[in-house]
């Protein structure tokens, strides 16, 4: 490729052009995150792809921001490390592997030059084609793959990181073209696949950011519409000054002895001080950065009767701590959904964190990880009951080291009936087998609105029209929702299920969801199912309905 | 006219009437309710009805089983006219009476050592204590002198198969007569558990049933595998509930379809205060004679 280049050219990249090319990558997915999400073809209000990477990319240019001159190395290895933790959804989980691949090819180099890229692209290619179970074509994938193939041939005919880069742009965008082609539904509705999309903006904003001599800026936003936190909520609870928690109890030497000085000395020492002296024990609780200086200060007043310290900068071993003051259970669980009728179902289930999330917001790997931390059980469970969860749930085991087993439920109440699944008395292997063997005995059907006028495998679909949906497949659209019913409850006649629960979401009333189903339960009672209908509170779905 | 009594506890759940017509006594346990003693006389005294409608009013409720002194005491008459006495104790998997009662026989034969007095741990419950003494009954006035009976009770008290349901959880835990473990529990969901009573004589959770339909014809079903010659079962086939009538009735009626010989003759008994206050209101129970427990 010959380019005029009239700017410094770049032969090769070091830490601090990582962490700008990584900080314009998120800059230019948040820019464009709506443009992404317009490329969803499904219209379901959705987990959607570009707020997913955005989010994702912005977790790592939020650590990034944080750092000076680190090492090239470093930088990827940070910038790798922050993706997986705040990976939303299985374009997320994606482009973070993408990123950790890309750090381990850039393991202890200092500077990175086309060839290197080249086999850090490839490697990047490999963490994520690995990952993912069944890797289709016509998706960030084979965008991925065929930009990082095409890097590699320039690698060789030039060494220089521009030059490959721009190479791997260049493939990129011509596979992001042949995805209309490789995949039926995006052929139909005409359109190019999000993912790619966001990949293709990703390393064009990486070139950009070595290019453009202006320097970017770049704010990280809140994100939007989370109904769990952010990462950078995250991040300020996160900022701490002090990072000790130091705990201890002294048995004064002489109960006379006044510990004002020593309140004092500890003021000065950090923040977040609570001491008390009842005469016989003085109790301190502290913030600080040099807990042995504390420690050695206090030891002067007295014996210590106990001392702990924890580091709370490594939230999840400080979590840790606190669910090991309960005995270790054998199974804990975590579902995700949204509504607090679910929420409610859950726990009486004996789930032990339900995670906020699903269709309308995606959890971050790290939320789930959170809940793991909170959880003190030999093996912990996770039903992510949507399917653009799985995959993050699926990182969880690998990041905290503990035994997580996914229960791959797609629906919520694929969660509910796996987790009736659960035998406390059996052994894991069985508990494991049986909750997905019951997952598979319930079909689900929902209701729920078209977030946007689309054409959605021939059919056309507009705004605000109903949706039914069976399992996670659009059946039609219609804007009389008794038709529905009526499809439903010929589905459920023909595939001989008895007994039906009905989850109506959080903008209706139990009245008004009894009134709107008489159809349904009509139908249904006439060959003896038994309907219930359940408070869900869920969003974005009128109903939830399953049938077993 | 044997010379030998058989008795068993207040907790057989079967109608005191019943017990007298078949010349069986019973000891009676204790149950406490709003921390006010009474003696569990199989509802004589308070009504099941009350005793329900007081605890779904949330009274709190205990029980106490009886102690050795008291185990000797309720022995001790038929020793005195010259009887043999043979007992049919509640699940050692439920109570700690059958200990006790274990140490009261001991100690009555070193004081009547001319009386015999066997104590038989029934691993079973409720009108499941019935069924064995029904059997029991029968056999004696059949003729079967006390050591052949204890043996024969010995030998088919595993036979007896108890199946039951609920529609909460919550009453059997409290009373510490299962632990609490995941997934059983959905009373918002309207999961109904189905147990039955295990080889150690202990309550064990089995299936997860949605809906009380489901779990009235999976109960049935269970009856079908486990029942001696299956649909031609001819035995005793006892139902206890608490405050659960038309479940149970319900229960009863597709038995009787299903099961030719037994029509008419199943009997629908109250679970008394013992036991029900550990089950809470909404359980039913079914029980008849079947292939020996095995698990």
């Amino acid at each position: 490729m010959d380019k005029e280049l009239t700017h410094n050219e770049h032969i090769t990249i070091d830490g601090n052009d990582y962490k700008n090319l990584i900080i314009n990558a998120a800059k230019c997915l948040e820019d464009n995150k709506e443009e992404i999400n317009e490329l969803n073809v499904f219209p379901v209000p959705d987990g959607d792809t570009g707020s997913n990477m955005s989010m994702t990319v912005a977790n790592a240019a939020k650590e990034l921001l944080n750092t000076e001159n680190m090492p090239l190395d470093k930088t990827a290895e940070a910038t790798a490390k922050a993706m997986l933790h705040g990976a939303r959804g299985n374009s997320g989980v994606i482009v973070s592997l993408l990123f950790r691949g890309i750090a381990k090819g850039l393991k202890s180099s200092f500077e990175c030059d086309g060839e290197v890229w080249a086999q850090a692209l490839e490697q990047g290619v490999e963490a994520a084609y690995k990952a993912v179970d069944n890797p289709a074509e016509g998706t960030i994938l084979t965008v991925a793959r065929k930009s990082a193939e095409s890097a590699k041939n320039a690698a060789q005919e030039n060494n220089n990181f521009e030059y490959v880069l721009s190479a791997a742009i260049e493939a990129a965008e011509k596979a992001l073209e042949e995805t209309v082609n490789q995949n039926p539904v995006l052929s139909k509705a005409g359109v190019v696949d999000a993912g790619g999309m966001g990949w293709l903006l990703v390393i064009k904003a990486m070139y950009q950011a070595l290019t453009d001599e202006r320097r970017i800026k770049y704010e990280p936003k809140s994100a939007v519409n989370t109904t769990s936190k952010s990462p950078f909520d995250a991040f300020e609870t996160e900022d701490i000054t002090f990072a000790f928690c130091t705990e201890f109890i002294i048995t004064k030497n002489d109960p006379n002895r006044d510990t004002t000085k020593l309140k004092k000395f500890l003021s000065n020492m950090g923040d977040s001080l609570v001491m008390i002296d009842d005469g016989e024990i003085v109790k301190v609780h502290v913030h600080t950065n040099d807990p042995h200086r504390v420690l050695g200060e206090a030891q002067k007043y007295g014996i210590y009767e106990t001392v702990k310290v924890e580091n709370m900068r490594t939230q999840h071993t400080n979590k840790l701590v606190e669910a090991a003051n309960e005995p270790e259970k054998d199974y804990g669980f975590i579902s995700v959904c949204s509504g607090d009728g679910f929420v409610e179902i859950f726990r009486e289930l004996g789930v032990d964190e339900v995670v906020s999330g699903g269709q309308t917001m995606n959890p971050a790997t790290e939320d789930l990880c959170d809940a793991v931390s909170k959880i003190n059980a030999k093996t912990i469970y996770i039903l992510p009951n949507n399917k653009n969860i799985i995959m993050t749930a699926s990182q969880v085991a690998d990041i905290t080291g503990k035994n997580v087993i996914v229960i791959p439920t797609k629906t919520v109440p694929q969660g509910v009936s796996a987790m009736l699944g659960f035998d406390g008395e059996a052994d894991e292997g069985t508990n494991t087998e049986n909750m997905q063997e019951c997952m598979k005995n319930v079909s689900t059907m929902q209701i729920t609105y078209a977030a946007r006028n689309s054409s959605y495998d021939g059919m056309d679909i507009k705004e605000g029209d109903y949706l039914a949906l069976c399992e996670d497949k659009l059946l039609f659209s219609t804007n009389n929702m008794n038709e529905i019913f009526e499809a439903f409850a010929n589905k459920i006649a023909e595939e001989k299920k008895s007994f039906i629960s009905i989850y109506y979401g959080e903008n209706l009333t139990e009245e008004e969801a009894e009134e709107q189903i008489v159809p349904l339960r009509e139908e249904l009672e006439k060959s003896g199912a038994e309907i219930n209908l359940y408070k869900g509170n869920q969003p974005v779905y009128y109903y939830i309905i399953s049938a077993e | 006219m044997q010379n030998y009594v058989i008795t068993t506890c207040s907790t057989a759940d079967v109608n005191p009437e019943y017990l007298k017509s078949r010349d069986v006594e019973y000891l009676p346990f204790s149950f406490y309710l709003d921390g006010k003693e009474y003696k569990d006389d199989m509802g004589v005294t308070m009504s099941h009805r009350q005793f329900y409608d007081a605890m779904k009013n949330g009274a709190s409720t205990s029980t106490s089983q009886p102690n050795v002194d008291e185990i000797k005491d309720f022995f001790k008459p038929y020793l005195e006219d010259g009887k043999d006495v043979i007992h049919l104790m509640l699940s050692s998997g439920l109570s700690g009476a059958m200990t006790s009662a274990k140490i009261a026989a001991e100690e009555l034969k070193e004081e009547y050592p001319n009386n015999k007095v066997y104590v038989v741990d029934s691993l079973g419950a409720s009108s499941g204590m019935a069924v064995l003494v029904d059997n029991m009954a029968k056999l004696r006035d059949e003729g079967m002198g006390i050591e052949e009976l204890y043996e024969w009770t010995e030998e088919n008290k595993l036979n007896v198969h108890h199946w039951f349901f609920t529609t909460d959880l919550t009453y059997f835990v409290k009373g510490g007569r299962i632990s609490k473990v995941a997934g059983w529990f959905g009373t918002i969901l309207k999961i109904c558990p189905l147990l039955n009573v295990d080889i150690n004589g202990k309550l064990i959770p089995r299936e997860k049933i949605r809906g009380k339909s489901n779990v009235i014809k999976q109960i049935v079903k269970k009856m079908e595998e486990n029942a001696l010659d299956s649909l031609d079962y001819n035995g005793t086939c006892l139902i206890s509930h608490s405050d659960a009538y038309e479940d149970a009735k319900a229960v009863k009626d597709i038995i009787e379809e299903k099961f030719p010989n037994l029509k008419g003759k199943i009997e629908i008994n109250s679970i008394g205060t013992t036991i029900g206050s550990h089950a809470g209101p909404g359980t039913v129970a079914l029980f008849f004679m079947g292939k020996k427990r095995e698990d």
